[in-house]
């Protein structure tokens, strides 16, 4: 009998480390992180550039990523409901483009209350809870626009910015560095810097308003857009024009409409931002900021001129189609 | 008997099988944990090269950035600052060819792993190449720089532009570079911590087949000990059975050799007895033997018929057996017929007398259901010395024909054999 029980006793223990040894190897799993990314909307290419390069940082790091955002740039109120969402649903970190500077920011103030790590992407906002911003520096953008449309322009020329909407923060933005640069360079070669005139960020309006401004300043060489529709307006009205050597357009945003204007000749360049950088970095300091690593206040992506010589290169495309790499 | 020999042939079978299938399985486990360590060793090896060439790219890109904000800084040794960033980017071209030649693809990473690893590294090297054609546009500075001939508002004017270009386009490069550079030490970490999952995992699978394989064998063994226990007990039945069925069949032997041996009538030994045991002293023995005969017996049988006869000739044998059975062994050879050999303590003298005495207890007057009937008796005495004779039979044969004179001298006599 007691041969038995030990028999018994020893495929019992055994039969228990068995079982511990599948439970050990089967539930060591944790929770995956979960981060909400928030986009102005989720129409537009650009922003689904944006996700991919937040979706690449996600599956890297094993992260939980939700990627929901108003339909319209402007539907601020749609875009707080979202991050209303995003705190009931207990993430760990908001990677948001803010619809607004301002208006955006109680609620992330309120999210960053609930514990929830914030940082911005492409746009930024107010709030003492953003911890980090990651975007293109549009004064940069500025001056970069400005280098290049001293290349198309003498001192007997003028040049001008078509903001795609007056007093839209990053619009005025794109434009005051463009200004300065432009004042500041040597008054013996720098072309005379027109007043700058707004289109209502449509492609219509901005064509009226390009055409205009061809007829009635002869002299002028350079036309600098700051957005895809104010850009792809103007081109319109130079392609109808058929003054592509007299008239050059330097745009803002690379859609392919845009892209194929650089190939005609009619856009001598534009600024490709980089939505996929923004995306990846942003979910890679949400993630620091999830481990409470210090991060940069503000990381600029970026703006890179893209010019008919360089569009072909590597380093473009990698910009301009960051998925084929 | 046959039926046996296939269980016991099974039951080794099954021990030899066990043995061989123990064995197979643990050459594959050991096989398994060879294989385990040898890629865990080759693994560990891999990601710490890994890890050392990515680490060195980022502190080599840092270096570049350094030796680029002194050469903005208007520091002095501008030649050796650009010669630092030539050799940094040397350096960096080295460390990725040597990570290339690496590969991503090492036991325990999942393919899926491997391409995010792959596509984050070939992003991270087009930045920084990226960033070194940014740093040959900015070249374009570098005479006016090395002649120095600038003055006053002309030298700020130049670091102004000089700068704005840095921070403006070459600035964010550098920060993309190092930060998808970083990303891929990030990957790499992760691939090294899924490696180490996996190989716990596996490990645990494999620990958990050696676990099974013990249950199962000492299963097995249980049931080979429970198997060999029960056909032992059925072996002991059998011999149990087969030791009762000798013994019964020795009894019966032995009744049967006993009923041979036996007169029916009077339950004493008969002829057959006086053989077996006289044969084997014919040769080495002296002894002395009687044989004794009623006369006349038939007249009793045809007087008073066969069954008071049997009785009659049962009462003598109840008799001589009460009387004599101490100082001789005594038969009952044919039907009247009886043979006593004297015991050995019985001297020569005393057997004489005592077959006197026989012949008168022979001729008592027995009473059967009230009739009382008499006989005489004749007997003949002999003192056998060794090889007197070859057989029983012809010893009997001298005996009954000294008995057949004392008959025909008379009858009720005792006649000695050694007399004639």
């Amino acid at each position: 009998m007691r041969k038995k029980n030990k028999r018994f006793f020893s495929m019992l223990m055994a039969g228990t480390m068995a079982l511990s040894f599948l439970t050990a190897t089967g539930c060591s799993k944790e929770e995956p992180r979960k981060v909400a990314v928030i986009p102005m909307s989720t129409s537009a290419d650009y922003w689904k550039t944006l996700e991919k390069g937040a979706r690449d940082a996600c599956d890297e790091l094993g992260i939980e990523m939700t990627f929901e955002g108003p339909n319209d740039e402007t539907d601020i109120d749609s875009q707080i409901q979202y991050v209303e969402k995003a705190i009931n649903n207990k993430v760990d970190a908001i990677v948001i483009s803010p619809c607004d500077y301002e208006l955006v920011s109680a609620v992330l103030d309120k999210a960053g209350n609930s514990g929830i790590k914030v940082v911005t992407v492409n746009s930024d906002a107010s709030s003492d809870a953003v911890l980090s911003n990651v975007a293109t520096d549009n004064d940069c953008s500025g001056a970069i626009v400005a280098r290049e449309a001293m290349k198309y322009a003498n001192k007997d020329n003028s040049v001008i910015a078509m903001g795609h909407l007056q007093g839209n923060v990053v619009c005025e933005a794109r434009i005051a560095e463009f200004v300065t640069t432009i004042q500041d360079a040597n008054t013996e070669t720098a072309p005379k810097l027109l007043d700058t005139v707004y289109c209502q960020n449509d492609i219509d309006d901005a064509k009226k308003t390009a055409l205009n401004l061809i007829n009635s300043h002869p002299e002028l060489s350079v036309i600098y857009t700051t957005n895809e529709l104010s850009t792809i307006g103007a081109c319109q009205a130079v392609e109808e024009k058929g003054l592509k050597d007299k008239v050059s357009i330097i745009g803002f945003d690379s859609s392919e409409k845009e892209i194929s204007y650089l190939r005609s000749g009619i856009l001598k360049a534009f600024i490709a931002q980089s939505p996929y950088n923004m995306g990846y970095l942003g979910v890679r300091y949400a993630d620091k900021a999830i481990d409470d690593d210090t991060l940069p206040y503000y990381v600029d992506t970026g703006a890179f001129l893209v010019t008919p010589d360089n569009i072909d290169e590597q380093t473009t495309q990698l910009i301009l189609y960051p998925d084929k790499f | 008997m046959a039926n046996l020999n296939e269980r016991e042939k099974q039951i080794s079978r099954g021990f030899h099988v066990s043995a061989v299938m123990l064995l197979i399985v643990l050459a594959l486990v050991m096989l398994a944990t060879l294989f385990i360590y040898t890629t865990m060793r080759d693994m560990y090896r891999h990601d710490l090269q890994s890890t050392e060439y990515i680490n060195r790219i980022e502190a080599e890109i840092n270096n570049i950035n350094i030796n680029i904000l002194k050469l903005e800084g208007g520091f002095p040794d501008k030649q050796d600052y650009l010669q630092n960033v030539g050799n940094s980017f040397q350096i960096i071209n080295e460390q990725e060819a040597k990570w290339e030649k690496l590969g991503t693809k090492v036991g325990f990473t999942t393919a899926k792993r491997a391409d995010i690893l792959a596509k984050r590294y070939n992003q991270a090297k087009l930045y920084i190449k990226a960033y070194d054609e940014k740093l040959l546009l900015m070249q374009s500075y570098m005479p006016k720089l090395a002649t120095g001939e600038m003055t006053g508002k002309d030298m700020m004017a130049f670091y102004k532009d000089m700068l704005d270009f840095y921070t403006q386009e070459v600035s964010p490069i550098q920060s993309t570079a190092t930060e998808m550079i970083k990303a891929v030490n990030d990957i790499n970490q992760l691939i090294g911590e899924d490696r180490l999952t996996s190989v716990a995992y596996n490990h645990g699978i494999i620990q958990d087949i050696v676990i099974l394989l013990i249950i199962v064998s000492e299963i097995a063994v249980e049931a080979m000990r429970r198997r060999t226990i029960r056909r032992q007990r059925e072996l002991e039945v059998q011999a149990h059975e087969i030791q009762v069925a000798g013994e019964r069949l020795e009894h019966s032997k032995e009744k049967m050799f006993d009923i041979a041996l036996t007169n029916i009538l009077t339950g004493m030994k008969n002829r057959y007895a006086l053989e077996n045991d006289l044969a084997d002293r014919l040769e080495t023995d002296q002894f002395n033997i009687g044989v004794f005969d009623l006369d006349n017996f038939r007249a009793i049988n045809d007087t008073y018929g066969y069954e008071f006869g049997d009785e009659f000739l049962a009462t003598i044998g109840e008799m001589l057996n009460a009387e004599y059975s101490n100082v001789a062994e005594i038969y009952n050879i044919t039907g009247n017929e009886f043979c006593f050999i004297f015991h050995d303590d019985v001297p020569d003298s005393q057997a004489q007398r005592i077959s006197d005495k026989i012949r008168i207890t022979m001729t008592t007057p027995i009473e059967i259901s009230g009739v009382v009937a008499q006989c005489g008796a004749s007997g003949s005495i002999y003192h056998y010395l060794p090889n007197d004779s070859l057989n029983v039979s012809s010893l009997l044969i001298k005996m009954d024909t000294t008995l057949h004179n004392a008959k025909r001298n008379g009858g009720n006599m005792v006649y000695t054999v050694n007399s004639l």
